[in-house]
C-alpha cells in the first residue's frame, strides 16, 4: 500500500532542496531536482495504482473538526494519473522558455504541482480549500512574473480577482455544509447531507456553480479566460489549461454530483441549455480567431463546455465521460499549447495567416501539430472519443438539445482546419526557409504526451475501470 | 478471426515510417501486406460461405453498458472485403509506376492505413466500429488529398473535402448517440431486428442522419463538390477513392441499413435526390476539361445510380453496379495517370493534339467510356439491368434522358482524347499495363458474375422493354458525340449545349457554399470582438473595485483625530437612531 502522504512529500522535499540551493550550491541543478521529484512521485502513484492507496489522516483541531486527511474518493484515480503525468511534460518544456530567475519559477511550479494533487486527495475540506488557494495564487505569480512584459500583470491581477471570487463562494459553500452538518469529513458530510434545510441547499449549490463556472470557464464568467491564457508564458498557460481547468469540473463532481445529486437533477434542463449554449458561443468565438493561442484558449474553453453538459446531466454515464474527456483534454491541450509557443519561436508570429508551408520545413512538429488536432476533433482511437461519446449518449438521454453541441463540433472541424491549412500548407515562405525542426527535448515532450493520447484513446477502460464508484 | 484479414494492412501502416524513407521496400510492403488481406479475404469467404459468423469484442464498458466493437463474415461482407482489397492490389501497384518520383513513405503508411480502414468498414457488425473505420477513411483520404501540402491545390481542396464529409461523420455520431439511448445496442443486426419498436419521429431523425451521411460521404447533392476538387491528389489516391472506397462507403452504409431507411420512409427522397444528381453530374461534366474531373463527375453520376437502387430497394442492384463501377472507374484513372505521365497534363484538349489513337491504351478506354454508358457486351449493360429492376415508369423514363447524357459526355471526353491517329507505340510498363489489362478483362466479360450474384445478395435483373429504350438513347447519345466531338460537325450545337452546362455550373452553389463558410467566420469575428468587449467589461468591473480601493485607502490613512473623529460620528449617530427608534 502506498500512502497518499508521499505523494505530498516528495515534491515538498523538492521544494525544500531548492531553496537549500540558494545556500549549498554544490546540490545537483535544479531541474534536476525538480524532475526528479516529480519522476518519483510518478513512480509512487503507479506503484499505488499496483498496490492501492491507503488514506492519511492528522487531526489537528478536533471541535472544528479540522484534520490533514487525505483519502482516496469515487474520481480520484483519473485526476491523478493527469496530475501526476502532464507537469513533467510541461517541465521538459518550461526549462527552456523560463530564462529569468528559474530558481523561484520552479518553486511556484512545484507548488502549483502538489496543492494540485492535494485537492485531488483531500477528503478534509480546510485542506482542500487551502491547497485550492495555493494553487490560484502561485499560478497568479507565474502569470504575473513570468508573463507578457506589458499586459502579464494585468492579466495576473483579473485572473486573481475573478478566481478570488469563485474561491470565496466555494469557501462559503464549506462553512455552510459545515454549519448544519458539523464537520469538514467530505465522507461524514456526504453521510449527512438531510440535515441541510432545503434553501440551505440551494444557496449552496447555486455558491458551488459559480465556483465552478468561474473556474471551468462557463458563460458568463469566462472574462478572465483569454487574457491569462494569453498572456502567461506557455507553460504557464498549459497548467492553467490542463491542471487548474480541471479543478473546476473535479469540484463539480465531486461535490454537485457527489453532494447536490438531487438538486443537479432539478436543474439538469437550464444547465445542459447553458452548456449548450457556451459551446456554440465560444466554438464561433474560436472560429473568428486569427491568432493561434487565442483560439487554441478558446478551444480550450470549449471542451470545458462540453464536460460541463455532461456533468450537469447527473447520469453516470455522462460524468464517466466528462472525467474522460477532462482527462484527455488535459494532454492534447498541453501539447497544442506547445506547438503554439514553438510556431511562435520559430516564426516571430501567433497569427497562423503570417505562416504558411511550415510542413516542408519541419515533419515532426507538424505531425504532432495534426496528431493533436485530429485528437481534439474527436477522431476514433485518440483520447477524446470515448469521452464524447458518453458524454454524448449520457445527456442526449435526459435532453435532446445536448446534440446540438455536435454542431459546436463541426465549427471546431472548421477553424482547426483553416489553422493546418494556412500555417503547415500550402508554399513555404522565403523568409521561414532557414527554420529547423523540433528539438530532442521538444521531441520527448510530444512523444510523452502523444503516448498518452493514444494509450487513452486505445484502452478508455483504463480509466473508466476505476470510476466503479459513480 | 475476421480481424487477420486488416493485420497485414495495419502493421504495413505502422511499418513503413519506422523503416523511413525507403523507395522500392516501402511499397513492396504495403503491396504485399494487399496481397496477403487479398488471399485471406478469399479464405474467409470459402469458409465463411453461406455462414454468418460474428465475432464481437468489448471495446469499453461501463456499469450495464457495454460498448461492443464487432465483425461479421457472410457473403456480402467477405464479398466487398474482396473487391476492396482486389482493387487495392491494382491501385498499388498502379501507385508503383505512378509515384516513382514522389516520397515513398508517408503515401504507403498512408494508403495502407486507408486500404485498412475500409476493409474494416465493409466488414463491421457494430456501428460504432462502422463509425470508427468511417472517420479513419474519412481522415486518412484528407492526408492523401493534401499529399502535395505544398501546393496551393491540395491544400484548399484536402480542407474542403473533409469539412465537407464531416457534416456527414458529424450526422452519423448524432445517429449513433440516439441509436444508443433508444436501443442499448450498437449492432446493426439487433437494430434492424427491433426496427419496429422504435417510436417513428425518433425513426425518421435517424434515417435522415444516415442519409445525411451517406449523401456527404458519396458526394450526391448538395455535397458533391469536394469530390471534384479532391482531384487534386495523386491519381492512385483518386482512383482508389473512386473505385471501391471512400465514396462507395455511403452507398454501403444505406445498403447495409436498407430496413431503417425505408421504414423511416426516405426512399423517395433518395431518388429524387440520386436523378438530381445524375442529371447534375452528367451535365457539368459535359463542359469540363480536365481528363480527371470528368472521371470525378461520372463518378458522382454512377453513386447517384447506387442511390436509386437503394430508393428503390434494390439493394442487390446497388452492389452489383458498385462491384462493377469499382472495376471500369480504377481502370479509367489508370488510364488517366498513364496519359499524364506520358504527356504530362490532364486536359482533353491537350491531350487531343497528342494523337493517341492507336497506342495501346485505345482499346481500354474505350471499354472503359462505353462501361460508364452501359453499353453490350460490356459489364455495366447486366449492372444496369439489375439496377433499374425495380423502377416505375416515370423514373424508367427519368433514367432514359440520364442515359442519353451520360454516353454523350462519356463519349465526348474519348473522341475528344483519341481524336487524332498515330503510329508510334508507347512504352508499356508492367505495373501501367497489367492493372489496366486486367480490369478491362473483368469489364468485358464480368456480366456473367451477374448470374452467380444470388449467392452473394439477392438480386434480380431483366431486360425489359426499358433497358432497350435507354440502350438506344445510350446509342444516340454517342452517336452524337461521334458527330459534335470526332467529325467536329456542327459546332454551333455542340456550343450551345457547352453553354447550357456552363450556365449550370455557374448557378453559383459552389460561391453558395464559400460564402457559407466566409459567413462563420465573419460571424465568428463579430463574436469573438463581442466578446472581447465583454470581457474588458468585466475588467472595468474588477477595476471599479480597484478604485473603491483606493477610495477607502484614503480613509484608513493613519491620522488619530480623524479616526477618533469617525468613532465620535458613529457613536453619535447610533445613539440618535436608538433614540429615536426605541
Amino acid at each position: 500500500m502506498i500512502n497518499l502522504i508521499l505523494l505530498l512529500v516528495v515534491p515538498a522535499i523538492g521544494i525544500l532542496f531548492l531553496i537549500l540551493k540558494k545556500f549549498y550550491d554544490k546540490l545537483p541543478s535544479s531541474e534536476i531536482i525538480v524532475l526528479s521529484a516529480m519522476v518519483v512521485n510518478a513512480i509512487l502513484f503507479v506503484l499505488g495504482l499496483i498496490f492501492g492507496f491507503s488514506g492519511f489522516n492528522v487531526n489537528i483541531n478536533p471541535s472544528i473538526s479540522f484534520s490533514f486527511s487525505l483519502q482516496e474518493n469515487f474520481i480520484t484515480i483519473p485526476f491523478l494519473l493527469l496530475a501526476v503525468t502532464v507537469p513533467i511534460g510541461i517541465f521538459l518544456f518550461a526549462t527552456k522558455e523560463i530564462k529569468q530567475s528559474k530558481v523561484i519559477f520552479y518553486l511556484f511550479y512545484l507548488l502549483v504541482y502538489v496543492s494540485v494533487i492535494s485537492v485531488f486527495v483531500s477528503s478534509n475540506l480546510i485542506v482542500f480549500f487551502i491547497f485550492w488557494e495555493v494553487a490560484v495564487l502561485s499560478l497568479f505569480f507565474i502569470t504575473g512574473l513570468w508573463g507578457d512584459h506589458e499586459k502579464g500583470k494585468r492579466a495576473a491581477m483579473k485572473f486573481l480577482v475573478f478566481t478570488q471570487f469563485g474561491s470565496l463562494t466555494l469557501l462559503a459553500v464549506f462553512i455552510l455544509l459545515f454549519l448544519y452538518t458539523g464537520s469538514f469529513n467530505f465522507s461524514v458530510i456526504a453521510s449527512k447531507m438531510s440535515l441541510l434545510p432545503s434553501y440551505i441547499e440551494y444557496i449552496s449549490f447555486f455558491l458551488l456553480l459559480i465556483t465552478v463556472m468561474i473556474k471551468m470557464p462557463i458563460f458568463p464568467f469566462h472574462g478572465w479566460l483569454l487574457d491569462s491564457y494569453y498572456y502567461s508564458p506557455s507553460s504557464g498557460t498549459m497548467l492553467l489549461s490542463s491542471a487548474l481547468s480541471k479543478l473546476g469540473g473535479f469540484a463539480f463532481i465531486l461535490f454537485g454530483f457527489g453532494l447536490f445529486r438531487n438538486l443537479l437533477f432539478d436543474f439538469r434542463l437550464p444547465l445542459i441549455a447553458l452548456g449548450v449554449f457556451t459551446a456554440i458561443y465560444i466554438a464561433f468565438t474560436a472560429s473568428g480567431q486569427k491568432d493561434l493561442k487565442k483560439l487554441l484558449s478558446y478551444s480550450s474553453m470549449f471542451y470545458m463546455s462540453l464536460v460541463f453538459i455532461g456533468i450537469s446531466s447527473g447520469i453516470s454515464l455522462a460524468v464517466a465521460g466528462s472525467v474522460l474527456l477532462m482527462i484527455s483534454h488535459g494532454f492534447i491541450i498541453t501539447m497544442l499549447f506547445g506547438v503554439s509557443y514553438i510556431l511562435m519561436q520559430k516564426t516571430g508570429t501567433n497569427e497562423t495567416e503570417k505562416m504558411g508551408g511550415l510542413m516542408s520545413r519541419m515533419p515532426l512538429l507538424s505531425f504532432f501539430f495534426i496528431f493533436g488536432i485530429f485528437a481534439s476533433l474527436g477522431v476514433p482511437g485518440l483520447s477524446n472519443f470515448p469521452g464524447e461519446l458518453l458524454i454524448f449518449i449520457g445527456s442526449y438521454g435526459v435532453v435532446g438539445i445536448s446534440l446540438i453541441a455536435i454542431f459546436g463540433i463541426m465549427l471546431s472541424t472548421n477553424y482547426y482546419l483553416r489553422v493546418i491549412k494556412q500555417s503547415l500548407f500550402g508554399q513555404l515562405k522565403k523568409t521561414f526557409a532557414g527554420l529547423t525542426d523540433i528539438s530532442k527535448n521538444e521531441l520527448l515532450f510530444m512523444v510523452f504526451l502523444s503516448f498518452f493520447i493514444l494509450l487513452l484513446g486505445l484502452f478508455p477502460s483504463l480509466i473508466l475501470n476505476t470510476l466503479g464508484g459513480l | 478471426m475476421l480481424y487477420l484479414i486488416l493485420l497485414p494492412l495495419l502493421i504495413s501502416a505502422v511499418l513503413i515510417p519506422l523503416l523511413g524513407e525507403r523507395k522500392k521496400l516501402s511499397w513492396l510492403i504495403s503491396l504485399s501486406a494487399a496481397v496477403i488481406s487479398f488471399l485471406l479475404s478469399i479464405l474467409f469467404f470459402i469458409l465463411y460461405f453461406n455462414k454468418n459468423i460474428l465475432e464481437s469484442y468489448t471495446w469499453f464498458s461501463f456499469s450495464n453498458f457495454s460498448f461492443s466493437l464487432s465483425f461479421i463474415g457472410n457473403n456480402l461482407t467477405l464479398f466487398m472485403a474482396l473487391l476492396v482489397s482486389f482493387i487495392s492490389i491494382m491501385v498499388l501497384m498502379f501507385a508503383g509506376f505512378y509515384m516513382k518520383e514522389e516520397k515513398h513513405a508517408r503515401f504507403y503508411a498512408e494508403m495502407s492505413f486507408f486500404i485498412f480502414s475500409m476493409l474494416g468498414l465493409v466488414m463491421s457488425n457494430s456501428l460504432l466500429l462502422f463509425f470508427i473505420f468511417w472517420e479513419f477513411v474519412g481522415i486518412t483520404s484528407y492526408l492523401l488529398i493534401g499529399f502535395w501540402y505544398d501546393r496551393d491545390g491540395p491544400a484548399v481542396s484536402s480542407k474542403k473535402a473533409l469539412i465537407i464529409t464531416r457534416i456527414g461523420d458529424l450526422a452519423f455520431l448524432a445517429a449513433l448517440v440516439i441509436v444508443f439511448s433508444t436501443l442499448k445496442t450498437f449492432s446493426i443486426s439487433s437494430i434492424l431486428n427491433s426496427i419496429s419498436s422504435i417510436p417513428m419521429t425518433v425513426l425518421i431523425i435517424l434515417g435522415s442522419l444516415f442519409t445525411i451521411a451517406g449523401l456527404s460521404k458519396a458526394a450526391q447533392f448538395p455535397f458533391y463538390t469536394w469530390l471534384i476538387d479532391a482531384m487534386e491528389g495523386p491519381t492512385p489516391v483518386s482512383s482508389l477513392l473512386h473505385s471501391a472506397t471512400m465514396v462507395a462507403a455511403g452507398a454501403y452504409l444505406l445498403v447495409r441499413l436498407l430496413p431503417l431507411i425505408s421504414a423511416a420512409g426516405l426512399l423517395n427522397l433518395i431518388v429524387v435526390i440520386g436523378f438530381i444528381t445524375a442529371f447534375a453530374a452528367a451535365l457539368l461534366a459535359l463542359k469540363e476539361r480536365h481528363f480527371k474531373k470528368i472521371l470525378a463527375y461520372s463518378t458522382i453520376e454512377s453513386l447517384a445510380f447506387m442511390f436509386l437502387a437503394v430508393g428503390t430497394l434494390n439493394a442487390g442492384g446497388a452492389i452489383f453496379y458498385l462491384f462493377t463501377h469499382a472495376v471500369f472507374k480504377s481502370m479509367l484513372f489508370f488510364i488517366s495517370g498513364g496519359l499524364a505521365i506520358a504527356f504530362g497534363t490532364y486536359d482533353v484538349y491537350e491531350l487531343s493534339k497528342k494523337k493517341l489513337n492507336g497506342t495501346w491504351f485505345t482499346i481500354p478506354a474505350l471499354i472503359g467510356f462505353a462501361s460508364i454508358s452501359a453499353i453490350p457486351p460490356f459489364m455495366s449493360f447486366f449492372a444496369h439491368s439489375a439496377l433499374t429492376h425495380n423502377f416505375n415508369v416515370s423514373e424508367n423514363i427519368a433514367f432514359v434522358f440520364v442515359a442519353f447524357l451520360t454516353a454523350l459526355f462519356s463519349f465526348r471526353a474519348f473522341f475528344i482524347i483519341f481524336r487524332s491517329k498515330t503510329k508510334k507505340p508507347l512504352k508499356k510498363e508492367f505495373n501501367l499495363f497489367f492493372p489496366i489489362v486486367i480490369l478491362a478483362i473483368i469489364s468485358t466479360v464480368g456480366g456473367v458474375f451477374l448470374y452467380f450474384f444470388k449467392g452473394i445478395i439477392s438480386i434480380a435483373y431483366s431486360f425489359d422493354i426499358f433497358s432497350f429504350i435507354a440502350l438506344v438513347a445510350s446509342l444516340l447519345g454517342v452517336f452524337i458525340s461521334y458527330e459534335f466531338f470526332y467529325l467536329r460537325k456542327k459546332q454551333q450545337l455542340s456550343d450551345k449545349i457547352k453553354n447550357i452546362a456552363e450556365k449550370i455550373a455557374g448557378y453559383g452553389y459552389e460561391k453558395f457554399i464559400i460564402a457559407i463558410g466566409n459567413a462563420i467566420s465573419t460571424f465568428g469575428f463579430y463574436v469573438g470582438s463581442f466578446d472581447f468587449m465583454f470581457s474588458n467589461a468585466m475588467s472595468r468591473m474588477a477595476e471599479s473595485t480597484f478604485i473603491l480601493s483606493s477610495k477607502t485607502r484614503e480613509i484608513e490613512n493613519g491620522d488619530a483625530f480623524r479616526y477618533i473623529t469617525a468613532v465620535i460620528i458613529g457613536l453619535v449617530a447610533v445613539i440618535l437612531i436608538a433614540v429615536i427608534f426605541i
